[in-house]
């Protein structure tokens, strides 16, 4: 017998003694064991799938949160307007009253200018109240003027007469307009034998 | 609220009797299998069953994971093979076995029976020289006709490796009976 004849007469030795069959107990035992543990619940970490399962949940809660802060950070706001009046408040308070100018057609901006100014001499440090006039924005340049005026009247540069002075002229002026002259046009009839034609004028 | 709750505690019933219903289908087959592997190394009927019980009765909690029948027996198969490895190790009761064995005392009466015991005592201890890794793959192999491919599924392990592993075997077997 050679080598190889013994070996495979080894390994047919091993397929034989490994044909060897369980009890049927074995089944029964097992099902038994499996039987008398205890039940398990719906969070019970050996649970079948437990774990698994643990790690999805975690993930679908991240990503919900995820969408939620997106959806918050997204979201169109409204922008309240910039508080204008703490600008004009801000300017310095003239010592003493000042005479308003009669100016008969002022525009509604400025009234609510001057009404404004007057309100930041009188109060100065005082907070806007929550029911105040309608705000009005005021260019840098009309700020400007406002305050070079109260300057001016605060030293008397600028009283009530210096707006009366001022002549304003209502009277529209007078276009004279030339006399039209058109010169006569004069058509000479062409020259025919037959006649019986003239000068028309 | 409450009808999403009911929904999904009846899918989680489901799939419970959905897995013991497979374990119950499976039982045979795999005790089979998972008492063979630890008989390779225990060669003890009664150590061979427990530990195949204890395999089963923990495969029976893996089973939520291991739903696909192939990853299931490579489990099953590995399982008890350590399990089996260690109780061979921490067994007292092994070398009690052992010694009786080989006493005298054992010697069948009849000729073919002490042939059988000859041979047996000499294929054991011929599997018992091979290293672990090539010694699972032979067993393996003798288990239910398993070839090649099947014994690579079992293990994990790609087709090539395991034929190297028993042609090593072989070599290693032939080496030893000179």
């Amino acid at each position: 017998m050679n080598q190889d004849d013994r070996i495979e007469e080894l390994l047919n030795d091993l397929d034989a003694a490994l044909s060897v069959e369980p009890s049927p107990a074995v089944a029964a035992k097992v099902r038994a064991r499996i039987a008398s543990e205890p039940a398990r619940g719906w969070l019970t970490w050996h649970r079948p799938g437990f774990v698994g399962q643990t790690f999805r949940s975690a993930g679908y809660a991240v990503v919900l949160v995820i969408a939620v802060a997106a959806a918050y950070l997204m979201w169109p706001r409204t922008t309240p307007a910039p508080k204008v009046p703490e600008q004009m408040s801000s300017m310095a308070p003239a010592p003493g009253p000042i005479a308003t100018p009669p100016v008969p057609d002022r525009p509604a901006t400025m009234t609510s200018v001057a009404s404004s100014v007057k309100t930041a001499r009188t109060q100065p440090a005082r907070a806007v109240p929550a029911a105040r006039e309608p705000e009005v924005l005021v260019s840098p340049a009309t700020r400007l003027a406002i305050a070079q005026l109260s300057a001016a009247a605060r030293d008397g540069r600028v009283t009530a007469e210096s707006f009366s002075a001022t002549p304003v002229s209502t009277e529209l002026d007078v276009i004279t307009v030339a006399p039209i002259v058109i010169d006569v046009i004069k058509i000479e009839p062409p020259a025919t034998n037959s006649g019986g034609g003239g000068t028309v004028r | 609220m409450d009808e999403f709750a009911d929904r999904l505690a009846g899918t989680l019933v489901s799939a419970d009797s959905t897995i013991e219903r497979e374990f119950e289908a499976g039982l045979p087959e795999w005790s089979r299998l998972a008492f063979r592997v630890a008989y390779s190394v225990l060669r003890q009927r009664e150590d061979a069953e427990d530990v195949a019980q204890d395999t089963l009765t923990k495969a029976h909690r893996q089973l939520g994971q291991l739903r696909d029948r192939e990853r299931l027996r490579g489990w099953l198969v590995r399982m008890s093979w350590r399990m089996a490895i260690d109780k061979r190790g921490s067994d007292a009761r092994r070398v009690v076995r052992e010694q009786a064995a080989t006493e005298p005392d054992s010697v069948p009466s009849s000729e073919d029976a002490v042939l059988s015991v000859e041979r047996s005592a000499r294929l054991w201890k011929a599997i018992d020289s091979l290293s672990e890794k090539l010694r699972i793959v032979v067993v393996l192999a003798s288990i239910e006709g398993h070839d090649v491919a099947a014994v690579a599924a079992l293990l994990g392990l790609p087709e090539g490796t395991v034929k190297s592993r028993l042609f090593e075997a072989r070599k290693q077997l032939r080496e030893r009976l000179q």
